[in-house]
């Protein structure tokens, strides 16, 4: 570690690390990754590990639209394997009124060059012959949508983004941030001061005690998420099967990981509890019955860093220069990584983008802009 | 000693060798953390109970530290490997549909 950086990033999970990365390869690679903890340590590493673009948003739906270009083609610009799999996302609707919604957000999504589709009982069956026809009316199946491995993609991007030159510290925590007088952060860590004239606040759920070290206040809630891994079996489920808030995939490696939302709103721990495992034994084996017998391995809990209308926040703040958001995903960060860490490489080296961000800057909030999206899940 | 590590299983569950878990480290992990993630062991049905604390010694003695200061990975419920129908009110773990 040096006493100064051109830009230092702090949070070592896919936002920060697929950041530094990106900024490396566009020649940026004075460059430096800090994380309190291990990398991938927070939520990334807590996370469901599902990518899809099926949201029913515009801005969500282009932005994972062209994530998804980006994660089919990572392990080989890497060089290392992540695992991604485009083994799709099958939406099962259990009643009429959901179905007819359903099918507009299809429209749209098609319309935002995501060809999903309403499928009916029998091809669901196809796609996925464990399901349990009686569960639900229709699906909506988008065969683009997928998994990844999070921490190969963690490491992948960790090893890419050090061959490159960029400094990584892991058990390095910020206590104190703050801008001085000739128009450069001060960070204080726990290994040392560094000055920089760029930070990037990817913090996940730290980044809004970051941001409150420069007056900044993000107005974000943590809800505690909770997820479980059975034992590993030969691959037989298929897609990824979300119902309500239910969700689950097998892996590559056949663990069956998947999770349900408990209501833990505004949450300050990441416990795991027995209400969980209940709620979720009971909605996962009404879909896909021979899950009873299988076995569940571990079970552990994440937070989703909750924005007021579900987006991130990306980009400059208005009133700091130089300090920069990668944060508030609400649940989407792990598959949102990719395109982020290249939007936000692309505006700190060049001052614009491909795609347009401004309608996720922190501004939206004061000038009440919010953007919408009803597909949360889990 | 490079033979021997090669054929010692660390972690029975995950097939993994002391000398992969050396090799690793001596790639640059060395917390117990990283470590268990980048390798994969104790991920499987024992989780962990018998190869994490063998990994934390080996751990320790390739980096000239004491056990004490190996950071050691949450254990998470549950203790031992439950089907999930048993946690499914009304459903039987046979109850195939």
């Amino acid at each position: 570690m040096r006493s100064s950086y051109d830009c230092v990033i702090v949070g070592g999970g896919i936002s920060g690390l697929a950041i530094a990365y990106e900024l490396a390869k566009r020649g940026c690679k004075d460059v430096a990754v800090l994380d309190e903890c291990y990398l991938g340590s927070g939520s990334t590493g807590r996370c469901g590990s599902g990518i899809r673009a099926q949201f029913t948003g515009p801005d969500q739906i282009v932005l994972l639209r062209e994530a998804e270009e980006i994660w089919s083609h990572l392990s080989e610009e890497l060089g290392y394997d992540v695992h991604f799999e485009a083994c799709g996302y099958l939406f099962l609707w259990d009643t009429p009124e959901l179905v007819e919604k359903a099918k507009h957000n299809v429209e749209f999504q098609n319309r935002h060059g995501v060809m999903s589709r309403i499928v009916d009982r029998q091809e669901a069956k196809e796609i996925c012959p464990s399901l349990n026809t009686d569960s639900f009316l229709a699906g909506q199946w988008y065969d683009k949508d997928g998994m990844a491995f999070p921490f190969d993609t963690v490491t992948g991007y960790a090893q890419a983004a050090r061959r490159l030159g960029v400094d990584i510290m892991t058990m390095t925590h910020v206590f104190e941030l703050e801008s001085t007088a000739t128009h450069t952060f001060m960070l204080h860590t726990t290994q040392g001061n560094i000055e920089t004239k760029n930070v990037v606040n990817a913090a996940g759920p730290g980044s809004k005690a970051l941001a409150a070290m420069l007056d900044v206040d993000l107005p974000y809630r943590l809800d505690k998420h909770q997820i479980m891994a059975t034992e590993p079996l030969k691959r037989f489920l298929g897609p990824m099967l979300v119902k309500n808030s239910l969700y689950f995939l097998q892996t590559h490696r056949g663990n069956v990981v998947g999770g349900t939302d408990t209501g833990d709103k505004g949450a300050t721990d990441v416990d795991s509890t027995l209400e969980f495992l209940t709620k979720f034994a009971g909605e996962a084996t009404e879909i896909v019955p021979r899950l009873a017998g299988v076995k569940l391995m571990r079970q552990w809990a994440g937070y989703y860093v909750v924005s007021p209308d579900a987006h991130p926040v990306l980009g400059p703040i208005d009133e700091v220069p130089g300090f920069f958001q990668a944060n508030g995903y609400s649940g989407h960060g792990f598959m949102m990584g990719p395109i982020v860490g290249r939007l936000l490489a692309e505006y700190i080296a060049d001052g614009k983008t491909s795609i347009d961000i401004e309608h996720y800057n922190f501004r939206r909030f004061a000038r009440g802009e919010l953007l919408t999206e009803k597909a949360v899940i889990g | 000693m490079r033979g021997e590590d090669e054929k010692t299983i660390a972690c029975r569950c995950e097939d993994i060798s002391v000398q992969e878990i050396k090799d690793a480290i001596h790639e640059g992990y060395a917390d117990l953390q990283s470590l268990k993630r980048y390798v994969k062991f104790g991920l499987g049905p024992c989780q962990g109970k018998t190869c994490i604390l063998l990994a934390a010694q080996i751990l320790a003695r390739e980096t000239g530290r004491t056990l004490d200061q190996i950071m050691t990975p949450t254990t998470r419920p549950p203790v031992d490997p439950v089907p999930l129908g048993f946690f499914a009110k009304g459903k039987e773990a046979d109850d195939e549909k």
